[in-house]
């Protein structure tokens, strides 16, 4: 519980909204330039909560620009007392109109941040590993056969991955990711700065081989930061 | 910032843990929910759809390019979809690579 609640340092709480705001507007910009406009138009499929509207063209594409323009403003420090509320609620306000995981994580850590609350955005972070372990363990994961079929699929549509992964791979990726899951909720508590670093090697190697998850890596990569603890008490000036 | 409204977003902090807390138990519980699974379980699910005059589609050209179809039920779903939004094109045919036909608009 102590390691949730210590003192962040600055530095890395300065890091992590950058890299949040840096994340909705990435996540903006995917939908945007990624075929979502399609959706708002009705000739794509969209995941999404069904008894909820979906916004016209215009509507979508004006959240997109909202939600740019609020991450860059997080992103550069502009007014955050204001800003990081304003970006989660835009954040929720996407997740209405298509429903990602990795928007509903970056909601939630820009909620915490505003509720000026590091502990539960490191609470996020644990329960996030933990929960995706959990279910890559009950479904199997480590056989490699889910990780084969997503690379497959990566191939088949010509995502144009930046690091591309032979599928004969994903029996030994898929066991290293499942580690690297199991372990970093410790390391992260034990060894915040190797916490770091791993968590920094899974979700650079997730984003390089899957197109589209950008915005989850900058996100964990965020809360990841918010372990480091301050190293000295702060002096006045 | 005064002690209530520090302890109101405590409360709330807590309740936002408290709750994504409940949610993992929820989907782990209830598949049909779209729980943290991450990829967790993934199966190929490439197929295409075919029309009543015999024009295909894929289905992956049917989602936008940042979406993953992670399983066939996610194949019928979309299918489902475009029964709806295209039924001049009724009956549509699910085809799955192997050949194997369904009715798309069975759902």
């Amino acid at each position: 519980m102590r390691a949730l609640t210590r003192p962040v340092s600055p530095d890395a709480l300065e890091w992590a909204h950058r890299l949040l705001g840096v994340a909705l507007a990435a996540l903006a910009l995917q939908q945007a330039m990624g075929g979502h406009l399609g959706v708002h138009a009705g000739a794509l499929y969209g995941r999404r909560p069904a008894f909820l509207p979906l916004l016209p063209p215009l509507a979508a594409g004006a959240l997109w620009l909202a939600q740019i323009l609020a991450g860059g403003a997080v992103a550069l420090g502009l007014r955050r007392r204001w800003t990081v509320p304003a970006a989660a609620a835009l954040a929720l306000a996407g997740l209405s109109q298509a429903y990602f995981n990795q928007g509903m994580f970056l909601f939630l850590t820009l909620t915490a941040l505003a509720l000026e609350s590091v502990a539960a955005a490191r609470a996020q972070l644990l329960l996030l590993y933990i929960a995706s372990a959990a279910f890559k363990l009950r479904d199997g994961f480590w056989t490699g056969d889910s990780l084969e079929a997503l690379l497959v699929q990566v191939s088949e549509r010509g995502l144009g991955p930046i690091l591309t992964l032979e599928p004969a791979w994903a029996p030994a990726l898929s066991k290293a990711a499942l580690l690297g899951e199991l372990a970093l909720p410790a390391l992260l508590l034990l060894t915040p700065a190797a916490g770091v670093a791993a968590a920094a090697a899974l979700h650079l190697g997730f984003a390089l081989a899957l197109p589209g998850l950008w915005p989850f890596t900058a996100t964990a990569l965020a809360a990841a930061l918010l372990f480091l603890p301050r190293k000295f008490p702060k002096m006045a000036p | 910032m005064p002690d209530r409204a520090r302890l109101t977003r405590g409360g709330a902090a807590a309740a936002l843990v408290a709750a994504q807390a409940a949610w993992f138990a929820a989907g782990f519980v209830f598949p049909a929910l779209p729980g943290w699974t991450m990829f967790a379980k993934v199966e190929p699910a490439r197929a295409r759809l075919v029309d009543a005059t015999g024009l295909a589609v894929e289905v992956y050209d049917l989602i936008p390019k940042d979406v993953y179809l992670v399983d066939r039920a996610g194949a019928r779903a979309i299918a489902s979809w475009q029964c709806r939004t295209r039924p001049e094109g009724a009956p549509w045919k699910l085809v799955w690579p192997d050949d194997v036909a369904e009715d798309a608009c069975a759902r």
